[in-house]
């Protein structure tokens, strides 16, 4: 395995120096290294290890703040469909007394012809 | 009864808007009053198949009138011909014709292409609960889509509405899966014959090829599911055998579904014809012309072929797929291809066994056309659909 792929995306890494200049570069590279073992090293690295704690509890947060918003997305499915299914039934009984409505309306536009031609 | 009709009609190039014009002059008969609800252009339909045409875009009375008007809805996946379709069938319950087995396209079309990819996460978590919600999150996190195959996005749809139609055994079986409890019938599309009674011959004539061509069609939308590229694979291989056929490749091309360079990769450029859309007179004719049609589907997902519907009704001996509703065909009226690595040469096998044997595979015809006049008849289409909304409601 690559020793990058070891790290998660949001952990920190320390890093070496390269330099691309010919024939001088393994020479600076080396005075960089020292420069820094003896100068940043020991300040940076516990820094570098107290923003990746960080990072680590920010991204446990993250995840718990995602599965929240599926709890919510879950309950709200729930409630959709609950609301889904008691429209369905409001307008279908509506549907029937519309058809009931038209009947009677029917029967008394017969009843009253009737009562006319008696 | 009174009854709404909400759903596409020609002009728009649609089989969905083709089924429901066809349609509309059998179902006046069975309701008090018909009307239909478009949104904002005159559909192209003779006046006398329904009372009134109403357009959404007109202020005044509501089309619903409080209940009185019962909705039967078209509901497909193209989400321009029906988003007002569908959000008038969230609002209004009625009785919905479902001519697509999974509307996760449309869905995706009209929550995250449109800026609101939360209502996609809402969908996805009302058709699969906390799962669904977390593959949509993933999905968008990611940049991709949700899997076609466990997300058919269809049971808001189905639960919204009172009463679902479909075309096939196969999407009745999806929709239960998704629904249980779904009110939900079989009903074929409706078919009326809309070719001219010439014979092929003449239809050949009419459209520039000489009498003896043999003619090879793939109609309608040419997109990558329904397979031309094979069949034309199939058919490079045949042609050198046949010299007088062609193959022709009558309907739209999808964007980036580049043909043309495989017919000129193939060496048949000069023997295919791809006229791109056409009129419908001039798709009958093309219909009436060819002496066998490949409409293969796959994936599939869910939908039915009016094309093929017309294809079987005008005798046409026809390739299709060996999957969902084409499964659903007898076996003796049409050539079933699988869909695994044999296809290719399952398709040059039907071909070459129709071009040799064109007396012999009349019996083909005769049982496909017998077939659409039995499952098909529009008067029959138009009853069903009529006693399942009276059962329902």
């Amino acid at each position: 395995m690559d020793s990058k792929e070891q790290f998660e995306w949001w952990q920190l890494q320390e890093s070496g120096f390269r330099s691309q200049v010919p024939l001088l570069g393994r020479l600076i590279v080396a005075v960089r290294t020292l420069w820094n073992n003896v100068a940043t090293r020991w300040y940076v690295l516990p820094l570098l290890q107290q923003q990746n704690e960080i990072n680590h509890r920010l991204m446990k947060e993250l995840h718990l703040l995602r599965e929240d918003l599926v709890l919510a997305f879950e309950c709200l499915s729930e409630l959709d469909d609950d609301l889904v299914d008691v429209h369905r039934v409001q307008i279908k009984s509506l549907y029937r007394l519309r058809q009931d409505v038209d009947r009677l309306e029917e029967q008394l536009k017969s009843t009253l012809t009737k009562e006319g031609e008696a | 009864m009174r009854v709404a009709c909400v759903g596409p009609l020609p002009p728009l190039r649609s089989g969905v808007a083709d089924c429901t014009a066809r349609l509309l002059p059998y179902l006046q008969s069975h309701f008090v009053s018909t009307r239909i609800i478009i949104p904002d252009y005159d559909p192209q339909i003779p006046s006398d198949v329904v009372d009134v045409i109403w357009r959404l875009d007109l202020r005044g009375r509501h089309w619903w009138e409080g209940g009185r008007y019962l909705p039967l809805y078209q509901m497909g996946n193209h989400s321009a011909f029906h988003n007002y379709v569908y959000d008038l069938l969230l609002q209004y319950p009625g009785i919905t014709v479902l001519h697509d087995g999974s509307l996760l396209p449309f869905i995706h079309a009209r929550t995250v292409e449109a800026g609101n990819p939360g209502a996609y996460v809402r969908e996805a978590a009302f058709e699969e609960g906390k799962m669904g919600a977390r593959r949509a999150l993933d999905a968008l996190h990611r940049g991709t889509a949700l899997d076609p195959d466990a997300f058919f996005m269809l049971r808001r749809v189905v639960k919204s509405s009172l009463g679902v139609i479909v075309h096939s055994q196969h999407l009745r079986y999806r929709v239960l899966e998704v629904v249980p409890e779904a009110e939900i019938a079989v009903v074929s599309l409706p078919y009326t014959r809309t070719c001219p009674g010439i014979s092929t011959e003449e239809a050949k004539q009419r459209l520039g090829y000489s009498a003896e061509t043999l003619l090879i069609g793939a109609f309608g939308y040419i997109a990558p599911q329904k397979r031309v590229d094979v069949a034309l694979r199939a058919f490079a291989q045949i042609c050198r055998d046949w010299p007088n056929a062609r193959f022709v490749g009558v309907g739209q091309e999808v964007p980036g579904y580049d043909l043309r360079t495989l017919v000129a990769e193939l060496g048949i450029a000069d023997v295919v014809d791809m006229p791109g859309y056409v009129s419908r007179e001039v798709f009958d004719l093309y219909l009436m012309a060819v002496d066998a049609a490949v409409n293969l589907r796959y994936p599939w997902s869910g939908e039915n072929s009016d094309t093929l519907l017309h294809l079987l009704g005008a005798g046409v001996p026809t390739l299709v797929s060996d999957v969902g509703a084409f499964q659903e065909l007898p076996d003796e009226a049409v050539f079933k291809i699988p869909i695994d690595e044999q296809e290719l040469d399952c398709v040059k096998q039907a071909l070459r066994e129709i071009l040799q044997k064109r007396e012999d595979v009349r019996h083909l015809s005769e049982v496909a056309q017998g077939f659409v006049r039995e499952t098909a008849d529009p008067v029959m289409v138009a009853r069903q659909y009529a006693a399942f909304m009276q059962r329902v409601i």
